[in-house]
Parts: structure tokens; sequence; C-alpha cells
């Protein structure tokens, strides 16, 4: 999941009262997504935002609590093969779609087969080749077969899912979820194609909450399932998410009574907010890592030493700590910091002072051919966000001071930013990687040159010492082998590892049941409003 | 005794706009906040875009070298005011130049050449006054790939209308004067009469409209500026420091007052002036 996410914003208005009234604690919780979704489409969307609204309008086998922990979803019991490859869930009995239609196991292999199969356009099908290695996905993605017969997801029955993998995955629930595998209602798909997630009238779900209204840039309402198996403990019938691009126009909201839950806090009010309302101020990890790709297709980024200059010129401390002023945790790696058990590596020059780092940056940008007479000229594509844009200025301000770089900030909406990610018009992109869970393997598999291909980088030893990993059955010794990777990842320095995210929210004492965890899940089906 | 010369008419508006405090108080300041802006930033050791990591949001302090203190990231607050201030100024300046020469020259012809010319080029203007102006700027700098110039074309393109309606105006009276005529019976080609008899005699007006239409253009590049369509970061402009400085008015106001207080000041100073201009050359208007 790519992106900057995890705060909620939610805002509780009186439904139907047309005219002002102070906020009520009613039946509507709202909560910000911070920029428009990209994508309502279950199978395609990539951005964890808009996965909250998916997670809420379906659910997958499994589910995840506001602790992260997981718990049964549609199926009620899942068991393990003796080799670690073989999962069989159990689906509960009765289930339903948002439109009375039977669920049945073979919705939740449609669902794969539909973001594995190459004209959806799905950048999701790595987590069923990549992050798990589902027998013959690879296949079904690379589009070599259409044969859903050679699929490691079966449904011998309507109430049994059986995934089949290559090989052992313990992290292979946390892929069990809505965001990665929600089922699909294949007869509305049939007849709607992808348009059919957007439309009220028209999509079909099997979660919590059924999408009753989309309003571009504005918002998405969902209502209560009264087809949904546990509707008797879903306590709050109206969930709204908000476009809150702006954070300062989201606190004034808030302040207002009219959010509950905020998508993000101003960074400059943090100080501020958390000496007046200590309680409602919600600041923790999450598993979203910032790092700033070179794009390896251009002349200048096909230098190593002009990359590793461009890492090592940048002073984390100062970037996080005094400029951008988040919260964020510096770091010179990219998939440590989120499951203590992994020790992975730093990139090596971590060990030296700054003053150092700066000095051998000076030398390898010399080195490179860049100098006074002759500076590299770049523009780094962001996010439009408060905190991307500070930090990609901090960085742009520093590769000027250290190096004499001429570094200008692209601010780009979030859509704009990743369609250009995959243009290709960028010299230095302000990448975020959300993890789908709070281990190392997340986020080096996404690396992976066969999984994504827009970082352009050929490297057969980082698959090869990847798929070594895969084979490993228990935690330690696949660590260690991930470890290994991950050092071949820093060694080339595609990119400058920054800074480990925080999830930021501001909670309305209204709201009950909100928890925070690395994974950042907070399904409106588990809270409450007072 | 000595006998007064007799004063031209344009030496008694001169006379008569000298006469006017409020007027002569703002040239002064303008005056002020231009060389200030130019020359100001060659007194500190460093530019608007030189970053100072130990000094991050530093206070207004007149003992520091950073007397306004510094932005948050530790860039000097005054210098980049001052240096934003060369390119909101310069851009209102050549815009309104542009715009004006463009609109004269324009209205000019239409109003002497008259007739079917006339109409066409009107209901041109009158087609341009409909377009949206802000997807126009977008447009534009798509097609420019962004930056300065393009955000001058925009500038330019929505600003020559108005002189151009104007002065055609006064262009259209002017063609049925008597020297008009005698020039053209003396054989006077058309070019020559817009040039020589039409455009100076339009200049008290243009010169009115000229002086309100500089702070329009100032207000223009900062509006668009403000909007993140205009001049970006880490370039300077008062509109962007406006911007920042809106982001962080709930707690630090001096980021939004310096640059606001500076634009707001020559706003003003061009207003006035305006104002003195058009009771000089017009006295019957007051």
């Amino acid at each position: 999941m790519r992106h900057l996410v995890q705060s909620l914003g939610s805002l509780v208005l009186a439904a139907g009262l047309a005219f002002a009234a102070p906020a009520l604690a009613d039946d509507v919780l709202d909560r910000g997504v911070g920029s428009e979704w990209a994508s309502l489409d279950p199978q395609v969307n990539f951005d964890a935002a808009a996965g909250w609204i998916q997670s809420d309008a379906y659910e997958g086998l499994v589910t995840y609590n506001g602790k992260g922990e997981v718990i049964p979803g549609a199926a009620e019991s899942w068991e393990v093969s003796d080799d670690g490859k073989t999962y069989t869930f159990h689906l509960r009995e009765g289930l339903k779609w948002s439109n009375g239609d039977p669920l049945v196991a073979q919705d939740f292999v449609n669902s794969a087969l539909r973001t594995l199969n190459p004209e959806t356009a799905s950048e999701k099908g790595y987590y069923f080749y990549s992050v798990i290695q589902v027998k013959g996905a690879k296949a079904l993605a690379d589009g070599e077969t259409k044969d859903p017969a050679t699929f490691g997801i079966t449904a011998p029955d309507p109430l049994t899912v059986v995934v089949e993998m290559l090989n052992p995955a313990p992290h292979m629930l946390d892929l069990m979820g809505a965001f990665h595998m929600a089922p699909l209602h294949s007869p509305s798909f049939a007849a709607n194609g992808a348009a059919g997630f957007i439309d009220p009238a028209k999509v079909v779900s099997n979660g919590a909450y059924v999408i009753k209204e989309v309003v571009p840039q504005s918002h998405v309402l969902l209502e209560r399932n009264p087809n949904y198996w546990d509707a008797a403990n879903v306590h709050i019938p109206f969930v709204k998410y908000h476009v809150t691009e702006d954070v300062a126009t989201e606190l004034k909201r808030f302040r207002a009574g009219e959010i509950d839950i905020t998508y993000d806090i101003p960074l400059n009010q943090i100080e501020a907010l958390k000496a007046e309302m200590p309680d409602q101020v919600h600041i923790s990890p999450s598993t979203e890592v910032v790092y700033y790709d070179f794009n390896l297709t251009k002349e200048p980024f096909k230098n190593p030493d002009l990359r590793r200059a461009l890492s090592l010129a940048i002073d984390r401390e100062v970037l996080e700590g005094k400029i951008v002023k988040g919260e964020a945790i510096p770091t010179f790696s990219f998939a440590g910091g989120f499951d203590p058990t992994y020790k992975g590596p730093q990139i090596a020059e971590a060990s030296l002072t700054q003053p150092e780092r700066e000095a051998l940056a000076k030398e390898l940008y010399a080195k490179a051919g860049y100098g006074p007479d002759n500076p590299l000229k770049i523009n780094i594509v962001s996010i439009s966000s408060e905190d991307s844009i500070r930090r990609a200025q901090g960085v742009a301000l520093m590769w000027k001071k250290v190096l004499g770089v001429e570094a200008v900030n692209d601010a780009q909406e979030r859509k704009a930013w990743l369609d250009s990610f995959y243009a290709g018009t960028w010299d230095v992109f302000a990448d975020d990687l959300v993890g789908d869970f709070a281990g190392a393997e997340t986020f080096l598999a996404y690396l992976r040159p066969s999984a994504e291909a827009g970082y352009n980088w050929v490297k057969p030893e980082y698959d090869a010492a990847m798929d070594k990993a895969a084979q490993m059955p228990d935690k330690a010794s696949r660590n260690a082998a991930l470890a290994e990777a991950e050092k071949l990842l820093l060694d080339d320095y595609i990119f400058a590892p920054l800074a480990i995210i925080p999830t930021r929210h501001l909670i309305s004492p209204q709201v009950k049941g909100f928890e925070s965890s690395v994974a950042g899940y907070n399904n409106s089906q588990f809270l409450t409003l007072e | 005794m000595a006998v007064d010369r007799p004063l031209s008419t344009f030496q008694l508006q001169l006379r008569r706009f000298a006469q006017n405090r409020l007027a002569m108080l703002s040239v002064f300041v303008l005056l002020l906040i231009v060389l200030g802006c130019f020359f100001g930033p060659y007194a500190f050791p460093f530019d608007g875009e030189e970053a100072d990591f130990d000094y991050i949001g530093a206070p207004i302090d007149f003992s520091s070298p950073h007397l306004f203190g510094t932005d948050d990231f530790g860039r000097d607050l005054l210098v980049r005011v001052l240096e934003g201030g060369q390119v909101s100024l310069t851009i209102g300046f050549l815009g309104a130049l542009t715009a004006g020469g463009i609109g004269v020259l324009y209205g000019a012809i239409a109003g002497y050449v008259g007739g079917r010319l006339d109409g066409l080029m009107m209901r041109c203007v009158e087609i341009l006054y409909g377009f949206p102006y802000v997807i126009l700027v977008i447009l534009l700098s798509l097609l420019f790939g962004g930056g300065n110039l393009a955000l001058f074309a925009a500038i330019v393109f929505t600003l020559w209308l108005t002189p151009a309606v104007i002065v055609r105006a006064q262009a259209q009276s002017l063609t049925r004067r008597e020297f008009v005529e005698a020039a053209r019976a003396g054989g006077m080609t058309g070019t020559g009469i817009v040039l020589t008899h039409i455009v100076p005699n339009c200049l008290s007006v243009v010169l009115v409209y000229g002086s309100l239409l500089v702070p329009e253009v100032i207000l223009s590049e900062s509006f668009l500026s403000f909007l993140g369509i205009g001049i970006k970061e880490p370039q300077a402009s008062w509109g962007n420091l406006i911007q920042t400085g809106t982001a962080a008015m709930d707690t630090d106001l001096r980021l939004l007052l310096l640059p606001g207080g500076l634009l707001a000041a020559v706003l003003l100073c061009l207003n006035f002036i305006a104002d003195g201009l058009r009771d000089a050359f017009d006295p019957n208007d007051r």
C-alpha cells in the first residue's frame, strides 16, 4: 500500500438536519480521509486512506481489530497444514451480500483472480505472487494463462476457501483482510464493470456498511448494512468519509465539533494541542516509511556516487526534528523499525556523524562531475500535503546548502502524484510506503523488481535473496535472510530512506473504542459514539 | 519684474500633483520600498534561499544577523520578503507597462479606424473578457511548462483588455477633432496619426489608469502565487510568502505581517498616487 495514511478524520453531524445546529452525538460518524480517494474499486484501490472506506464496506476472510490483531471475518475458523503452505478457511453459514444474494467461497476466489488479471491493471497482484506466493499467481499475473484451475486459491465447496502457497508464509493472515482480498460480487461486476463500484445504486458489498452516496471532492457516505452477519453489533448507523485535504481547515472543523477523528494534525500546532487537549491527541508509530527515490532511467542518477551523495547530504535529525516537526522517526534503513524481532541493516554511513556524511557527500558529488559551475538541477515530486511539502523543501534546501544542487519541489495532488510515478516525470520522487503488516517482509517484497517495475531497478540478486528468505519457515531464520536482502537494497542507494511516519489524529471524546496499533486498522464497526 | 513663463498643461498638471501631500508621501514611501527591495538584500551576507539550520524559526531579534528572524526552514525572513518584493514589483510594473502598451495601441487603432474593423476588434476583446481567469492561467502554465514567464503572460493576457476599451473610446472622439482632420488633409498616414496624435492625447487617461493597473497586476501575481499556480518555492514572492504566513497564522504572526504589510503599503501608495494623478489631470472629476 503506497501512501500517507492512517489517520481517520471523522465528524459528527446531525443526519438530516439541514439547518446549522451544534454537532450532536447522534448517528453519523464522519471520518476524514485527507486527499480524495484514488479509487473505490476494491481490487484496484492501492491507497490506504481509501482502504478504510473499503474495510468498512467489505469484509475479508479475516478482519483486524483496533489493536491490529487478526480476528475472524467472513471465515469463522481456519486450519493450517503442517508444512505451513496450505490454509483452509471455513466461511460462516448464511452469509449474504448487501443485496441479499448468498455470499459463497467462489466470490473470494474471483476477487483474487480479478486482482491478478492483467486487464484489471491492479497494483495489488504482488500480494499474491510476492508477499505470499500463491500457487499459479505469477503465471496469471504475467498473462501466461487465464485458466483458474491453475490457481492456488480455490473453493471446493461454497463454504470453504483453500489457499495453497509455494512457500510457507507466517504472515499470510495479514493479507486475507478486506483491503487485500475483498470478495467480488460477480453478477454485478459482469453487469456494470468497474464503474459499478462507485455507483451507490449498483454497488454490492458484504461489509458492515454499504456505500450510499459518493460525492467527488466531498465525501463518501456509508450506511449500516442490514444483511451483514454481525449487524446487531454495528453501533453507528452512518459513517461519512470526508475529503479533508487541508489539515488547518480540518482542525477548525474538529474544533467546531464537526469532526470527531481527524485525518491529521497541523504540524505547527502539535505542541499547543498536546497542552490544550492531551486526551484527544493520538500519535503513534505506523507502518509508513518515507524514502526519496532517484529516477534510475535518467542519466545523472545512473551514477551510484551521485545517489549516495544526495542521500548523505540530508540531515535527517534536523529535517524531522526542526523542519517537518511531525514527530516522525529519522531512519537510515528501509524495512527496520517496525518489527522488534527484525534486526536489519542501515545504510553504511549511518555510523558516521552528520558533518562526516556531508564531507563525504561533497566528495562524491564532485567525483560525479558536478560543482558550483555545473550544478545538478532536479525536481522533487511530492504530495501536496503539509508535511510532504515541508520535507521536500527541507531536503531541497539541504541539497542546496551542502552540495549546491538546485532542486525545486513539485507538489501534486495524491492521484497526480501516483500517476507521475509511473509516468517517470520526476528526478526525485518523494515516495512513501505503508506496510501491509508490521514486518520487514511487506516492505522488502514491494521493492522486488519483479513486483514493482516503477523503480526501474535491475537486480536479480535481490530477487534471489528474497526467494531464499521466502523458503524459511520460522520467523528467526526468515528475518535473517530478509536482512541480507535489505543489505543489497540499501547498498545500491536507489533511494534515500528518511523517516518512519507516525499516525496523528485528534479524536473527539465522543468516540469510544479507537485504539492505536502500528497496523492502523480502526474499522467503524468496532467504534461507538456517545 | 520678471514675467512668468506660461506653463504647459503637463507642467500645470505636475504642479497640481506636487501639491497633493498624500500622493507625494505615497511616492516617497513607494520609492523607499522599491529601493529597499532592490538594494536591501545586498546589505546581508546571505541570500533568501540560503537556509541556516541552526536558526530555524528564530524570532525577531535586532541584535542577531536575522533582524526579523527566520522562517520554518531557517531562511532569513527580511531578505526573503525583500527578494519577494523584487519579483512582485518587477512583475507589477513590467506587467502594467506591457498590458498598458498593448491595450493603448489596440484601442487607438480600433478607435481611429472605426467601422467594421473596430467592431471586429472590440468583439474579440469581449470574447477574451469572457475567459475564466484562473483556468486561463492554468492552461498557460501548462503551455509554458509553468514558471514566471507563464504567469507574466497570463497576467498581461487578461489585463490589457480594459485599457484597450478605455483608449478606444477616447480615440473615437479624438478622430473627429479638427486637428486630426487637418493632419489627414495634410496627407499624414494612418500610422502617423495614431502615433503622433491619438496616443499622446490619450496619455493622461492612460497614466491614471496605468497607475491603477500596477497594483492590480501585483495583486494578481500575489493571488496566483497564493493559490500555488504562480511563483513557486524556493523562489519567493509576496504572494507565496503570505500563503506560508497564513498557514502559520495561529502560532507566528510575524511570517504573515511582514510580507502582508509591505504588500498593503505598496497597494495603498499606488492607489493614492493614482488618485493624485486623476485629480491633477482632470480637475473637473473631483
